[in-house]
């Protein structure tokens, strides 16, 4: 066939080589164009050489010159060169006036864009070419024979490409309309190849309604019509496509029966060329056929060199090959289709839904191979390339923006109609009133401070103050708080110091024993006295520790620890503000970030964790790494600080987690300097009174893990809770999803993902089931991408088919509006009709109102201009109030001002805003005063707290690990008393006492470390306050001018005391000598002996509140520079008194 | 030796009862003509008989401090009294001082072996700081850190190679003098620049090449002054 084209060219050459003197080069050039567009379905190499000479040999800009154009396009189209197509489909539009050339360049665009997707440059091009037909069509009988050819060619090729448009949107019932429009102007007769065409195209499927039976047989007539005309003719392209047709249909074996009952003869006529195509390896007669007629598809195209239809012929033939169920054959098939489809050099241009399609197909091959991986990968391509070929969602936008364009333009266009009418009315008015305005504006700024601008801004200011009034009453009520609970702590912290101060007082009596011991060696028969002395010294500690038992114990209960939930962010946020200091010492921390939330108390873990990381510090060489980590389980948060230090030998780490008393002093290394401190032994005890406090600490701990010379880990754990807000989504979440549906899909979603396919093909039908279609398609097209994916995962390929065509018509409807694009042409019709009416409206306008504004407005404009924009201004400025500087802006317009009348009422707006400014902004300063105050508070109060807490452990730890000594040491003196002197029992009891003192010293040192800081804040307290404070409490009080140095908190917690103890019949005096105020309290009635007045302020004393009166004179001494401050118990001639000094204040 | 009269200040009944004991069983010679458990009862007692010694604790009642007032005015009052203090407070330093200040003769800790024979004889032979062991350990422990503290400037001045120009230099900069300033001193023959330069070299010597950038006048005299080659506490400008 080639050779008979070819043939054909080589005599036309020669013709025009012949002739080209005698006949004239258009009719030529005419004759190359039939040739051409002859040649196009049956040798495409041939119509383009033609094209090119028929190009060649006519006129530029000629219409023989447009034809060729279009014929080359048309090659180009054919060859997957659309960049190349539509830079000649430009020229033709850009060089020929041919309406009937020009409208086969807009039909030939719509191919190609149709082809590759853009749905958008279809439509516009489908717009044009109406338009052109519209033209066209009303000169029709003017046409020539040959030009009425071409339009015949223009129009069914418009309607076919339109029908093939909707027929891949999946519009069926668009797509037949066309197609029936289409059928209007065939005519085998003039026009064989679009005759062809449109029966193809009635074949190849979707456009024939009817049972499945009726359809397939009327399908089968138009192709073997196709491919028999074709076959005959040399129509290489129509041969192939058919054959095409026919092998997917034989591939299926219902079609392919009515097919053989229906028409047996065509069937075995097919059957019959193609044998020799035929190969053994299928399993079936009928697939061996499929095969065949699909190669011999493959082969005609390869000849005919159309590459896309060469790939669908691939296609096909793979398809074939994988209903047989040879899947590597299919395989090769689709992969050399792909190869073809994506050869991107060819073209910027894809095909995608073609494409989509091969990569489909080879999802399903693979995964029917085994290979879910890449099968998966292909689906993904498959539905993005899916997505990218839907219809271009720009299209609704356009759409509307021409309804409004048309609306808006009507509106004006009316609008302009009624201006132009009451122009000239409204200007005479205008000009009067413009006067009368200009006297109310003026009126207006005058009256600024009554307009609602100035009432809304004066009703901010209120609103501001107001705030400002509360915020700062906030803060203060908060400060009052902190100043209670730092005076309730600092309270605690003096009895603290109180108890710790009768610890202490044991340790002479403990001195004592160990003299006493010591001598009982030397004594030889003088034993018994120094026995007594030592049993009575006993006593006198057992009395004290018995005192000082009961008084923690009393207390015990208002110890409890703060607990709260906090994020243990917060905490480690404080630690993290360490880092600089690491690295001032060269090494780094390290605190990971954290969302859990622990139950707590938060000062003593901030307390924990500084300790931890403190002493890391301490113990990491230079160059080394602190890091604090933080791990979780299911029921507590363990928060962990590693270092890159010396470690601790095994017997250390044996001592810290064991133990609960040590002596820090022997832990560390020995070369590094020991010191342990007693941070360990004091989270320790913080560990410990969680435990005590509620079982929901049980998962409370503290560990130690360290390797010598490689770094330690020191870690503790606290309850984990979780957060409230996270159980607050969950529900919300909960609440807001419809019941099941999305559940389901979840649940298939997760099942594919974990390879559970059965099980998710499962749950997606269900869902599938339960779907209501409108109302959750977009829910719907993913369930049914999910079932596709099982499907094929499981094989069941009948289901995949059924649920990705579902999934991809959905996919479709979705993103498609069928009327949009007969609405846009219309719209467009209407907006263009409008336009010009519209422009010559506006025109006239314009010019009518120039001229007004130049002869008459001008000035009386600018002059009112000047006053709206002064009272605009102003209400801008009160508007934005308070966010602008008022102040700034009111000036710059008083400066500004031209009518200097208006001044006075601008200026009293800038007072009246400018001071309630400024009170608002003294309140912010004095909120952010307090609140700096309440910072400071809290700090302290942390502080006072952590150190109470601790000192607290540390005194319930004195009291359970010594408490038994002294019994013990009674009952050996005892026995030495009974059996007498003996050296052994001197020896243990010598060594117990040490032991003793030892443990009891280093504890007492533990407590001690927490009352380094004196509570005491020495200021000048008139004596009157206090005394005024006690007449509250019923005490007669001589009035005094008195000033004193002393802490007024801790001397009114000291009357507290006094009156706590003896209340009866009282009064207070003062009495000065020696730089010393003398507080007398004076006691009526109640009467001691000397012995009982000397014990009130003695450890052994029965009430804690004269130690705790004790412990204020002696941090007063101690804060004044040991003067010598007294406290003493006297009897009068009444009763008693108890008097207390304090230095007198210094005169300033 | 002669019995001499004593009068034992202490206000804990059982502490005093072993302080008797003791000076009845090591110190024959010392005749207790009373004893006080408070400030008012000691003066009472002082009326009427003057002693040789007074045993005296410095905490009494509810008072820590009361004895140092009590040493004070008893020294102004009786010049040749001896006045030895036997005290708990073994942790309170401060008031050591100030008691030696107020006049006492010595100090003895209520630890250890408490109040010795040799203690009380000291004493009455007319010596002064008179001190028992537990005492002099923690004075000497004191003492030792300061000495080490000394030492430790020595060598640093050798180790650092710190010369008079250097120390004067540092010196003044701790003291808040601009390298002008210092260049102005009669006895630093250097300009500014050379100044300069000086401190340059200072901070080489004295930190490790890490440690070197960034350094400047504030922390180049805090690390001298770690490095005790600037005594904090005599920080003392030179004359112009």
């Amino acid at each position: 066939m080639k050779a008979r084209s070819a043939l054909l060219l080589t005599f036309l050459l020669a013709l025009a080589a012949c002739t080209a003197a005698g006949e004239h080069e258009p009719v030529l050039a005419e004759r190359y164009n039939d040739l051409a567009y002859r040649l196009r379905y049956s040798d495409i190499s041939a119509s383009l050489r033609a094209a090119k000479s028929a190009r060649s040999l006519s006129l530029k800009g000629s219409d023989g010159q447009a034809e060729a154009l279009n014929n080359m396009a048309y090659v180009c189209y054919q060859q997957m060169r659309y960049d190349q197509a539509l830079y000649l489909l430009r020229k033709v539009h850009a060089t020929s006036r041919n309406q009937l050339e020009l409208l086969a360049a807009d039909v030939l665009t719509m191919k190609i864009m149709q082809r590759i997707g853009h749905g958008k440059a279809f439509f516009d091009n489908r717009l044009r070419a109406r338009k052109r037909l519209s033209r066209i069509l009303s000169e029709e009988n003017g046409l020539t024979p040959r030009q009425q050819h071409r339009l015949h060619y223009a129009l069914t090729e418009f309607h076919i490409v339109a029908s093939t448009y909707y027929y891949y949107l999946g519009q069926d019932s668009a797509a037949r309309s066309e197609i029936q429009d289409a059928a209007l102007h065939v005519n085998l007769e003039t026009d064989t190849t679009q005759w062809l065409y449109y029966h193809y195209m009635m074949g190849s499927g979707g456009l024939v309604e009817g049972t499945p039976e009726e359809v397939t047989v009327t399908e089968f007539n138009h192709l073997f019509r196709v491919y028999t005309l074709a076959k005959a003719n040399h129509y290489t392209y129509f041969e192939a496509n058919a054959l095409q047709s026919f092998a997917s249909m034989v591939s299926d074996s219902l079609r392919a029966r009515d097919i053989m009952q229906q028409r047996p003869d065509a069937y075995s006529f097919l059957y019959g060329e193609h044998q020799r195509w035929m190969q053994d390896s299928l399993p079936s007669d009928r697939l061996q056929f499929a095969a065949a007629m699909a190669h011999h598809s493959v082969s005609l195209f390869r000849q005919y060199n159309d590459l896309f239809q060469t790939a669908c012929a691939l296609r096909t033939l793979g398809e074939v090959y994988f209903s047989a169920g040879h899947y590597d054959e299919a395989l090769t098939s689709f992969r050399s289709a792909l190869h073809l489809a994506s050869d991107h050099s060819r073209s910027p241009y894809q095909v995608t839904p073609w494409l989509a399609g091969i990569h489909e197909n080879l999802s399903l091959t693979y995964s029917a191979l085994g290979d879910k991986p890449v099968a998966d990968g292909h689906r993904n391509i498959y539905l993005d390339l899916l997505d990218d070929s839907r219809q271009d969602r720009e299209l609704d936008s356009r759409k509307a923006l021409l309804k409004q364009e048309a609306v808006s333009e009507q509106v004006q266009f009316l609008f302009l109609l009624l201006l132009a009418a009451t122009v000239a009315i409204l200007s005479a008015v205008y000009y009067r009133q413009l006067k009368r305005r200009s006297r109310s504006s003026e009126q207006k700024i005058r009256g600024i401070a009554a307009s609602d601008a100035c009432q809304q801004a004066s009703r901010r200011l209120d609103e501001l103050l107001q705030e400002g009034e509360e915020r700062l009453e906030e803060s203060r009520e908060e400060c009052q708080v902190m100043q209670q609970r730092i005076l309730q702590q600092q309270e605690r912290h003096i009895f603290g110091r109180t108890k710790l101060s009768v610890v202490y007082a044991i340790i002479p009596y403990l001195d004592r024993v160990i003299a006493e011991v010591r001598k009982l060696d030397a004594a030889g028969d003088d034993v018994s006295g120094h026995l007594s002395y030592i049993q009575e010294l006993c006593s006198g500690m057992m009395t004290v520790n018995d005192r000082l038992t009961s008084w923690i114990q009393m207390q015990q209960g208002k110890l409890s620890l703060q607990v709260t939930r906090f994020p243990l962010s917060d905490v480690l946020h404080v630690i993290a503000m360490q880092q600089y200091a690491f690295a001032q010492q060269q090494l780094t921390l390290e605190v990971s970030e954290t969302e859990l939330m622990v139950k707590a108390d938060k000062p003593l873990t901030l307390f924990m964790v500084n300790t931890l990381v403190d002493n890391a510090r301490k113990f990491t060489p230079v160059g080394g790494k602190v890091s604090v980590a933080v791990g979780e389980a299911d029921d507590y948060v363990e928060v962990s600080v590693c270092d890159t230090g010396i470690g601790l030998s095994p017997e250390d780490v044996q001592t810290l987690n064991d133990s609960k008393v040590y002596d820090p002093n022997r832990l560390g290394a020995p070369n590094a300097g020991k010191g342990f401190g007693f941070g360990i032994m004091n989270c320790k005890g913080i560990i410990g009174s969680y435990k005590k406090l509620s079982s929901l600490f049980n998962v409370c701990d503290f560990g130690v893990e360290s390797q010598l010379g490689k770094g330690s880990r020191f870690w503790f754990r606290l309850p984990r809770v979780l957060p409230l807000l996270f159980f607050l989504l969950f529900n919300v979440c909960a609440m807001a999803m419809p019941p099941r549906c999305y559940e389901l899909y979840d649940s298939t979603y997760n099942a594919n993902l974990q390879g559970r396919f059965a099980d998710a093909f499962r749950y997606s039908e269900i869902a599938v089931a339960t779907i209501e279609e409108p109302l959750d398609t977009p829910l719907l097209v993913s369930l049914l991408n999910e079932q596709a994916i099982a499907a094929q995962a499981l094989g069941k390929w009948d289901a995949y088919r059924r649920s990705n065509a579902e999934c991809v018509r959905l996919h479709r409807l979705y993103s498609t509006d069928a009327s949009l694009a007969s609405d846009c042409l219309q719209l467009e019709k209407m907006t263009a009709d409008s336009r010009v009416l519209y422009v010559l409206i506006v025109l006239l306008l314009i010019v009518s109102l120039a001229l007004f504004y130049r002869v008459m407005l001008r000035h009386r404009l600018r002059h009112r201009a000047s006053l709206d924009d002064l009272y605009q201004r102003l209400t801008a400025v009160l508007r934005s109030f308070p966010e602008t500087s008022v102040d700034d802006e009111l000036q710059a317009i008083v400066q500004g001002l031209e009518q200097p009348q208006l001044r006075k009422p601008v200026q009293e707006l800038q007072q009246m805003l400018a001071s309630g400014l400024a009170k608002v902004r003294d309140m912010d300063a004095a909120t952010e005063e307090t609140g700096d105050k309440v910072q400071r508070l809290r700090f302290e109060h942390d502080r006072l707290y952590v150190m109470n807490q601790i000192l607290a452990g540390s005194l319930s730890t004195i009291k359970h690990e010594t408490m038994y000594f002294p019994s013990r040491i009674k009952q050996m003196i005892d026995e030495m008393q009974q059996k007498g002197f003996d050296a052994e029992t001197h020896r243990n009891l010598l060594d117990l006492v040490a032991y003793y003192r030892h443990i009891y010293m280093l504890l007492y040192e533990q407590a001690r470390r927490q009352t380094d800081q004196s509570p005491l804040r020495l200021q000048t307290v008139r004596v009157d306050d206090l005394f005024a404070y006690a007449r509250e409490q019923g005490v007669k009080c001589q009035p005094t001018e008195a000033l004193v140095q002393g802490d007024e908190m801790l001397l009114r917690l000291l009357l507290d005391q006094l009156i706590a103890v003896m209340s009866a019949d009282f009064t207070l005096e003062v009495d000065r000598h020696d730089g010393m105020y003398y507080i007398i309290y004076n006691v009526k009635g109640w009467t001691f002996t000397p012995q009982q007045l000397q014990e009130f302020f003695s450890p052994q004393t029965e009430r804690l509140e004269f130690l705790v009166m004790r412990q204020i004179v002696r941090e007063h001494d101690a804060a004044c520079g040991h003067p010598g401050l007294r406290l003493v118990a006297e009897d009068t001639a009444e009763g008693c008194r108890i008097v207390f000094s304090l230095l007198a204040a210094k005169q300033r | 030796m002669e019995k001499f009269k004593v009068i034992i200040v202490e206000d804990d009944k059982l502490e005093l009862k072993g302080t008797q004991q003791i000076l009845q069983t090591e110190v024959p010679e010392a005749e207790i003509i009373g004893t006080a458990s408070g400030e008012s009862e000691f003066w009472k007692l002082l009326r009427e008989g003057q002693p040789d010694l007074v045993l005296l604790d410095l905490g009494l009642g509810g008072s820590t401090t009361v004895g140092v007032d009590i040493c004070r005015q008893l020294r102004t009052r009786y010049a040749d009294m001896k006045i030895l203090v036997f005290t708990g407070e073994i942790l309170n330093e401060r008031l050591w001082v100030d008691v030696l200040g107020a006049g006492a003769d010595g100090i003895i800790l209520k630890t250890g072996n408490l109040l010795q024979r040799d203690d009380v004889m000291q004493v009455m032979h007319g010596r002064h700081l008179v001190f028992n062991e537990p005492f002099l350990e923690k004075v000497m422990a004191r003492f030792r850190k300061v000495v080490c503290r000394e030492q430790a400037s020595i060598d640093a001045f050798v180790e650092y190679e710190i010369d008079e120009y250097d120390e004067r230099f540092l010196r003044h900069l701790a003291l808040g003098y601009t390298k002008d300033m210092i260049a102005g001193l009669r006895q630093m023959p250097f300009s500014t620049k050379s100044l300069e330069k000086r401190q340059v070299d200072l901070t080489n010597r004295l930190f490790s090449e890490r440690e070197r950038s960034g350094v400047n006048a504030v922390r180049l005299v805090v690390r001298a002054i770690q490095l005790h080659i600037l005594d904090p506490d005599n920080l003392v400008a030179d004359e112009q």
